[in-house]
């Protein structure tokens, strides 16, 4: 009797997953599939060519520098975001009026890409305010958007866009520790030190998990700045991954595209599925 | 109870996911269906001497037309005859001597006539009656539009207001209308005026404005927005059953009054109204609810109802082009009207505002969803780039076909042949030039040397005008790409330093150009100005120069030819060319079919068409002629006086001094020097768009001072770079 009401479950389980597991299908599995297929194929006449896509975007100039500086932002932007907006949250939940300051913290993202952009422009262009400071002190300009410094203008909209987020969810996980095991630690005669890395950050890994996942897949929304300020061919320094998939795409190079895309995957794939283990390790 | 939650959960589950419906996968040439009957066009001439059409109003129960400067009357018959022509006595008893009369409405009792003085150019504003009395009006505002209704009543517009004149002369205003009024048509007991704000319906039997019907005023404000920038000839007129036909370059249109939509029932891409050199002056709807469409050139054509003709279109066409384009507007409208089993859909990427990068997706999008088109116009794109893809067809396998007994400028139409294979061909070309006083003249060979020549002139002469004339900085820098283009990319890689001086060669075109503080309206209200439009001004004053390419017999080559006759005498002189090399040219309509397309043998049908001789004659103004059959008729022209312009004048911009010179048709010599010299032409220009929009921006942002000339050469360098690595 038992079984038999499990088995009903799981088939009303299928059935309620049935659309979504679909819309999965349909959407982003069937399709990545052919993209893999396409990745053994000649773009428009669909000829099999084997691996040569994957060797020609192995020597391709560019799928390397878009690689670099993807992998570079990602490598900078992650562990700031992540110390900036844990050391953030930590203060926030000493003081009162936290309510209003996660409101307050939210406004970047409800920011639309385009305003900001705009805002960045005003900013940072060569005859922006920043310039204009510059210049009336005594100092020379600097083209922030068309140097290296793009990068790190590239960077600081990153984390200025998903700081307060990131804040948001760490103080939420700061929240949920019990408030009792902070003060036995306190009784025990425990400092603020110690609570911090003998209690709160080993009771966060749940959250770390979360916001570095989630700031891993913002990261690459970063293409969306990148491509307003400086259209398709910016500067070196922030030449992406998506400028180079947009720019194939709108010169017909799909099969380039869809072996990049596959060797992105791989990477990314492999990157999570070892988080995965180390995090399911450590538990 | 559990059991209708879990269901109705289920089920409200798979909702959200209905939308996820098949796509339908449409063949190519499946057959258009669509009913029985549809409308078919015949066509007359009135004449090839016309100035433009008058508004046809049926006067002594003829549909009549005049034309509105001479005052030739245009009778169209019903059964189909010739159209009688007379001249109307009544208006030329009052033709001025001098000067100019234009005939604003026409209708049973009289006209409204405009009159202009040859001696003053003062205007003057009169209501003519049938039996010749002349009553003059009091108007000082300039009056564009006209009619007279039904009963008789006239109104007219004039300054920003609709008006009414009575029978005593009185001008009565009846409702504001905005500054730029496209048209107005008086039908029925309505007054419909459009105008950039939208449309105005003025009620003229309760002599008040009336709401205009939501379906009319979205049509109309949609084909308005859609044609941007350019003129928008649109004309209204009564039909039967309560109901308006419109007449415009997309067709015409039905729409019945306080209905909720407009039906198309004649499609312009088919007949006349879509001929772009043609102009649309009015639309007549006939009792037998068969229509009657003039244009200016003097064409007339009827559109009468067959119930038996057949809709179904065994054959579709697809053509695609980044951009809207004259010469191939003109080339499927004459196809689609000489073979009308053929349904032609023709998609522009770059419409609407959409920019160059979206535009290229969506043509991606298409291609990789099998919805390739047939055939493409390849200006702009990145040619070589869809070769290396195997995305274009080898036409060379029909050649026999586009190419019959040889007849074709194979310099210029298979101007990008890779070894034996042909994958574009060229329908028109055009050839940049140079122009300045002669001695000048020999020193400008380079766009150095005329950066040098402005800046030194704009010192020593530094109360003229402009020195060049360009509309926007961007039209300078693509003008001036054609120049140094084969500098720039000669060795097959990009020069940085002769992309520095080209940049720093336009930077001091646009600084020295025009006096500094002044700004001079152009008044060409951002249209391409062309290369003779420009040389006017090297006659006009000394030491200026103009540069541009020469399009065309009739208004560019001819003139050019007949500068030897001014008087006084003047120095203008012209050289083909861009200074380091006098054999450029630019091919244009570069036309090519699609691999993946589904229709080739229609595409080749296309082909062979557009480079026949006689639509090769169409939309000369877009470019020479590459089939020599026609290059010979436009040659002969210069047999018929018709086409000589006699007692041209230009003043000189302080006004001191008028030349004057006869446009001749070119001579046999001049024909015979251009056509060897149209043969040796060996180097195009074609740069795809994307990457003359990295050199435009960075020439823009130098010009502007945002960025320095080094700085703007190297940001393009490396960002070309950049797209070569890909």
């Amino acid at each position: 009797m038992t079984k038999c009401k499990t088995k009903k479950q799981n088939v009303y389980c299928l059935l309620f997953l049935l659309p979504s597991l679909l819309g999965v299908m349909i959407f982003i599995f069937i399709p990545f599939l052919d993209s893999v297929r396409k990745s053994f194929f000649t773009a428009v006449s669909e000829k099999f060519i084997g691996a040569k896509n994957y060797e020609v975007i192995m020597k391709n100039d560019a799928f390397a520098l878009a690689v670099k500086n993807t992998a570079l932002f990602t490598a900078v932007c992650i562990p700031a975001l992540i110390i900036i907006s844990f050391f953030l949250s930590y203060l926030i939940t000493k003081i009162k009026c936290i309510r209003l300051i996660k409101s307050v913290l939210l406004f970047p993202l409800a920011i639309p890409t385009a305003a900001m952009v705009l805002i960045w422009q005003i900013l940072f262009s060569d005859n922006g305010y920043i310039n204009n400071i510059l210049v009336s002190t005594g100092h020379g300009s600097v083209s922030f958007l068309s140097s290296k410094t793009a990068f790190w203008v590239l960077v600081g909209s990153y984390i200025w866009k998903n700081l307060g987020y990131t804040v948001i969810l760490w103080v939420t996980g700061i929240m949920k520790i019990s408030g009792s095991v902070i003060e036995a630690a306190k009784v025990d005669g425990a400092g603020e030190a110690d609570i911090l890395f003998r209690i709160i950050i080993p009771n966060l890994k749940p959250t770390l998990y979360t916001i570095t996942i989630i700031s891993f897949l913002n990261s690459f929304k970063v293409f969306r700045e990148a491509f307003l300020v400086a259209g398709a061919y910016p500067h070196d320094s922030i030449y992406l991954l998506q400028h180079l998939f947009n720019n194939w795409f709108i010169n017909m190079d799909l099969d380039k595209m869809a072996a990049a895309a596959v060797l992105v995957f791989s990477v990314i794939f492999a990157a999570i599925v070892l988080l995965q283990r180390m995090w399911n390790k450590e538990e | 109870m559990k059991r209708t939650l879990k269901a109705a959960a289920l089920f409200s589950a798979l909702m959200t996911f209905s939308s996820l419906s098949g796509c339908s996968d449409e063949e190519q040439q499946q057959a258009v269906k669509l009913s029985k009957g549809g409308y078919v066009e015949s066509v007359m001439e009135v004449g090839s001497d016309v100035f433009s059409l008058s508004e046809l109003e049926l006067i002594d129960n003829k549909l009549t037309t005049f034309d509105s400067m001479f005052c030739n009357e245009y009778v169209i018959p019903n059964d189909g005859s010739d159209v009688e022509t007379s001249v109307n006595q009544t208006m030329k008893k009052i033709e001025p001597s001098d000067g100019y009369m234009t005939l604003l409405a026409s209708s049973e009792n009289g006209y409204f006539i405009s009159r202009t003085s040859g001696a003053s150019f003062e205007t003057e504003y009169l209501l003519l009656s049938s039996e010749g009395e002349e009553k003059k009006l009091d108007i000082d505002d300039f009056i564009a539009h006209a009619e007279y209704s039904e009963s008789g009543r006239l109104f007219m517009v004039g300054g920003e207001n609709l008006c009414e004149v009575a029978e005593n002369g009185s001008v009565k205003p009846l409702m504001t209308v905005g500054e730029n009024v496209i048209n107005m048509d008086v039908i029925g007991d309505n007054v419909i005026v459009i105008d950039e704000k939208g449309v105005h319906f003025y009620d003229i039997k309760n002599d008040k404005e009336a709401e205009a019907p939501k379906a009319l005023s979205d049509f109309l404000a949609e084909y308005v927005n859609k044609a941007g920038s350019e003129e928008v000839r649109i004309d209204m007129c009564k039909a039967p059953n309560d109901s308006i036909c419109i007449a415009c370059s997309d067709g015409i249109y039905k729409y019945i009054l306080n209905g909720n939509n407009v039906e198309q029932i004649v499609d312009g891409v088919s007949c006349s109204l879509g001929n772009p050199s043609l102009k649309l002056s009015s639309i007549y709807c006939c009792d037998d609810e068969s229509m009657v469409v003039a244009f200016d050139e003097g064409t007339i054509s009827r559109f009468s109802y067959d119930p038996e003709m057949e809709n179904d279109k065994a054959v579709v066409l697809k053509v695609y082009a980044l951009e809207k384009d004259e010469v191939l507007s003109q080339l499927i409208n004459g196809y689609a009207s000489q073979n009308r089993d053929v349904k032609i859909d023709f998609q522009i990427g770059m419409k609407d505002g959409t920019t160059y990068e979206d535009a290229m997706k969506d043509f991606t999008t298409q291609v990789l969803s099998g919805n390739a088109p047939d055939l493409i116009m390849l200006d702009g794109m990145d040619i070589d780039n869809y070769i290396d893809k195997n995305m274009l067809c080898d036409l060379s396998s029909f050649e026999s076909e586009w190419n019959k007994d040889g007849k074709l400028l194979d310099n210029i139409v298979k101007w990008n042949k890779k070894g034996d294979k042909v994958y574009n061909v060229a329908c028109k070309f055009t050839i940049p030039a140079i122009g300045a006083d002669s001695d000048d003249l020999k020193k400008l060979n380079s766009l150095e040397n005329i950066a040098g020549f402005i800046k030194d002139n704009r010192k020593q002469y530094d109360d003229r005008f402009p020195l060049m004339y360009f509309e926007k900085p961007e039209q300078l820098v693509k003008t001036a790409l054609i120049y140094e283009s084969g500098d720039i990319f000669g060795s097959g890689k990009i020069d940085s330093d002769k992309l520095e001086k080209f940049f720093g060669s336009c930077y001091d075109i646009n600084k020295y150009n025009e006096k500094e503080g002044e700004y001079v309206s152009y008044g060409y209200d951002g249209n391409e100005m062309s290369f003779v439009d420009r040389l006017f001004n090297v006659i006009r004053e000394d030491h200026t120069v103009a540069v541009g390419t020469v399009n065309t017999f009739n208004y560019d080559l001819n003139i050019l030819e007949s500068l030897n006759g001014l008087t006084p005498e003047n120095n203008a002189d012209y050289k083909f060319g861009t200074g380091r090399n006098g054999k450029v040219f630019v091919p244009k309509c570069n036309l090519g079919i699609i691999e993946a397309g589904k229709n080739h043998e229609e595409a080749e049908k296309f082909i062979a068409y557009a480079l026949g001789a006689e639509p090769q004659k169409l939309a000369e103004e877009s470019g020479f002629s590459v089939n020599t059959d026609a290059l010979s008729w436009f040659y002969k022209k210069n047999e018929n006086d018709i086409n000589n312009f006699y007692g041209y004048d230009l003043t000189s911009l302080d006004e001191s001094k008028t030349f004057v010179f006869d446009i001749k048709w070119i001579t046999n010599k001049q024909a015979k020097e251009f056509d060897e010299f149209i043969r040796t032409l060996d180097t195009p220009f074609a740069v795809d768009k994307a990457t003359e929009q990295i050199i435009v921006n960075n020439g823009i942002e130098c010009m502007n001072d945002s960025v320095s000339i080094s700085v703007a050469a190297s940001k393009t360098v490396s960002q070309l770079e950049l797209k070569m690595k890909e």
